[in-house]
């Protein structure tokens, strides 16, 4: 599922990982500086809508991951409104003879927007970039030393192994257990023989990558050459005009 | 080519686990080494390819040569490129999500240049007959196929010498005999040398030609043509546990009881036709391992009673329409080819899943409605990986355990902790921790634990998985204990000639659903559709003389 999108035919998934790392960056940065309402929303729209065209994702599927990140961001304006640093003048109504204040509103889904529009952008990148690609293009054009690169991809590989793993170990010290459910302090047992397992798989992997001549230097081809491309002139030159337009003008 | 005088390896802080390993191979031999296991076998596998020392940490004195040069002090790249290693986890030999891309990957590695990797790649799929999986994700790919690209990718760099590690051990039966021919292609290369170490031998005996058996300290107790060999020291590696080829075996066997003698044991099936030849066909049948009869139908009333179970996976379905009951004191096999679901329908039969559709009783009562605790009193059950059950410090501990979890006086604990001890052969280790134990101690450690409490059955998921034949008869030794002591045993596995030789009965599953229930001698006497589920005919089968053969199938 995950990697169908990654591998997508689209806009976005041609884009250069390391731009869309970088504009990320850029976003979370710039972003703090933002204490408005308008912005973030227009944001958070611009972004879900580059989300769905540009990289052809499934606007439900969008909106719903979104969704826990927009429960989190509202518990944001709760806070602002419950227990506010400085309760604001212009009071809208009260509930249960507690002042609710336009201000305090304002901040609360200003800083809850904020929320939803680094989830949005971390979505952007997830949903769009593939493992392999990122890697690759961090080795190839950000210097990132292969046996790290070859290293967090074979670690990668390992996650769903390890899932299983702990379902399988949970189940077996159940059954010895007499059918009682592990309490939180088990976990920690639980753990070992997990860490055990993955150590020894992670050692054979390693001698399995070695034997294949893998000695983590930079000295290797490159069959897949990640350079940037038409399409990378494109996404930079709308990143710039959009960052331009939503953070650099209303400050001048 | 390989040269070894006098090698002796030792871990950090251990005894040597090689000692004095003496050996020449030339150009185009394919080696067997053969030994008991803790003798040294994968030690010197690493030691040739020079991993070792390079990269896992061990002494190593003595001189060691491949191709004129210590392997140790080459760069990785070159070591890689003249000697590759195939190692028997199929799911641990790659680091990358595709296929396309472990091969360039592996390429990439070699510094073969952009434009050829293409090609090298292509080729080396063409020769394992894997380019239909080129885009393929690694992890959707089943074990047979996962260890044909693991061969792709050595067939790519394409090194003289091929070191192959249990390459075949966690392999279903179909996928053992593919990918053995596979080998066979490259030893049937007079410029490929194979160095080959493997439990079950039935397969690679085909293109072996030497054979180099090992002590278990690890130093050269006889080298020569496999054939001699397992006649001169036959009786010496059965009681090191280590396993024949089944032809030699029932040679063996069958020079024993005529009195007769000859110099070479038959190692392949063509040869053990002809060796059989010269004896009289009752004879030469009274010499192999025999079925075991079909259990009488049970008076008792059945411990486990599945009715028409099904079971699936979102819309993909795994199984359905599963009948069948286990009776007090059967002994069955549930075999099956691999993904097939049987480990799946263990879970469903446990409890762990519920079923689809269905019903599942446990001693007269709906699985569904008991409680966790009243199902961990009915089943034993002995998952894949020993350790993944371990909750204690000590061995002893871990036996107590479940008595004491169920509240038994110390007394009684005592004694059946020391009868446990004595019957699984662990009571010289009772204070050490699990897992610190051998493979075939941890197993027999994971049955003991099971049987502390009087459950009525006992489920093993390939509890054979990774054993020698003496740990593997040890075991069989107590689930027989266990069956006679009105247990019901039913143990998942892909060993056909297990099979044959330790079940009664064989529950098969092929094409979603049961497709067999009857005694072991049925299933195989040819009127069974074995290639349909999956599995072959045993090896001990085959050896049937055959008018014996042709009055079993009339």
């Amino acid at each position: 599922m995950l990697e169908e999108l990654q591998t997508r035919n689209a806009f976005l998934q041609h884009v250069h990982p390391t731009l869309k790392l970088l504009s990320l960056f850029t976003v979370f940065f710039c972003m703090i500086f933002v204490y408005d309402i308008w912005r973030p929303l227009a944001v958070l729209l611009l972004t879900v809508a580059v989300v769905a065209f540009l990289g052809k994702v499934p606007l439900k599927l969008l909106l719903g991951l979104l969704l826990p990140f927009a429960l989190f961001g509202f518990s944001f304006v709760w806070l602002q409104v419950v227990f506010p640093e400085e309760r604001g003048s212009t009071v809208l109504f009260y509930v249960f003879h507690m002042p609710v204040a336009l201000e305090n509103i304002q901040t609360g889904v200003s800083l809850g927007l904020r929320a939803m529009v680094y989830a949005s952008w971390s979505l952007l990148f997830v949903l769009t970039t593939s493992p392999v690609s990122l890697v690759m293009s961090l080795i190839q054009k950000w210097h990132m030393p292969p046996s790290i690169g070859y290293g967090m991809m074979a670690a990668y590989r390992f996650l769903p192994q390890l899932r299983e793993e702990l379902a399988v170990i949970r189940r077996a010290r159940q059954i010895r257990g007499m059918g009682k459910k592990p309490k939180v302090r088990e976990w920690k047992e639980m753990a070992v023989p997990l860490m055990a397992g993955a150590v020894r798989k992670a050692e054979r992997t390693a001698l399995a990558m070695e034997s294949k001549g893998f000695d983590g230097s930079r000295q290797r081809t490159r069959y897949v050459q990640m350079n940037y491309k038409k399409m990378d002139v494109w996404f930079t030159a709308g990143f710039i005009l959009f960052i331009t337009v939503i953070f650099l003008l209303p400050m001048s | 080519m390989i040269y070894a005088d006098n090698v002796t390896i030792a871990y950090p802080f251990a005894e040597p686990s090689v000692e004095s390993f003496s050996a020449e191979i030339r150009t185009g031999e394919n080696v067997l080494l053969l030994g008991p296991s803790g003798s040294g076998k994968s030690t010197i596998a690493l030691a040739i390819q020079g991993i070792l020392p390079r990269s896992v940490e061990a002494e190593v004195s003595g001189i060691l040569s491949i191709f004129g040069e210590n392997p140790a002090v080459k760069s990785i790249t070159e070591a890689a490129g003249q000697a590759a290693l195939l190692f028997q986890d199929p799911d641990t030999q790659f680091c990358m999500p595709t296929v396309r891309e472990e091969l360039v990957f592996t390429l990439e590695n070699l510094r073969v240049p952009a434009e050829e990797i293409e090609a090298r790649m292509l080729e080396a799929l063409q020769f394992t007959d894997m380019l239909r999986c080129i885009d393929a994700r690694i992890d959707t790919l089943s074990g047979g196929m996962k260890q044909k690209i693991a061969v792709s990718c050595l067939a790519a760099v394409n090194p003289q010498i091929w070191i192959l590690d249990e390459p075949l051990s966690q392999l279903d039966p179909v996928s053992r005999e593919a990918v053995a021919s596979l080998l066979g292609r490259i030893a049937a290369d007079s410029d490929k040398t194979l160095v080959v170490i493997e439990h079950q031998l039935n397969e690679v005996m085909e293109w072996v030609d030497r054979a180099i058996v090992l002590n278990r300290q690890g130093q050269v107790s006889a080298d020569g043509s496999p054939a001699r060999i397992f006649n001169s020291h036959g009786d010496v590696l059965e009681a090191e546990g280590v396993w024949l080829p089944l032809p030699a075996e029932a040679g063996k066997n069958l020079l024993k009881k005529t009195e007769t003698s000859k110099a070479a044991l038959p190692i392949t099936l063509r040869q053990w036709e002809t060796f059989a030849a010269d004896y009289p066909a009752a004879t030469v049948l009274e010499s192999l391992p025999q079925p075991k009869k079909a259990s009488e139908p049970s008076l008792q009333p059945s411990v486990l009673e599945v009715k028409q179970a099904a079971f699936a996976y979102g819309t993909q379905t795994v199984f359905e329409n599963v009948s069948f009951s286990l009776y007090p004191g059967e002994m069955t096999a549930l075999v099956g080819a691999n993904g097939v679901g049987k480990s799946t329908l263990a879970r469903v039969l446990t409890g762990w899943e519920p079923p689809k559709n269905g019903y599942i009783y446990v001693n007269g009562q709906d699985i569904a409605s008991l409680k966790p605790y009243e199902i961990a009193k009915t089943f034993g059950i002995v998952f894949q990986q020993p350790e993944h059950q371990f909750l204690t410090q000590t061995v002893e501990k871990e036996i107590r355990y479940g008595m004491e979890m169920e509240g038994w006086c110390e007394e009684d604990i005592i004694h059946k902790t020391n009868e446990l001890l004595i019957q699984f052969q662990l009571g010289h280790i009772r204070r050490n921790h699990p897992f610190q134990l051998s493979q075939g101690e941890k197993r027999r450690l994971s049955v003991a634990v099971m049987v502390t409490n009087n459950q009525s059955i006992l489920i093993l998921d390939e509890p054979t998985f990774g054993l020698d034949k003496r740990n593997t008869d040890a075991l069989f030794e107590v689930l027989e204990q266990c069956r006679r002591r009105g247990k019901a045993v039913l143990w998942l596995t892909h060993d056909m000639d297990l099979v044959y030789t330790k079940a009664a009965r064989v529950l098969a599953l092929a094409e979603r659903t049961l497709a067999y229930d009857d005694g072991v001698e049925a299933f195989f006497n040819g009127n069974t559709d074995l290639e349909k589920i999956g599995v072959r005919p045993p090896v001990v089968q085959l050896m049937r003389p055959k008018e014996e053969k042709a009055g079993s199938y009339a």
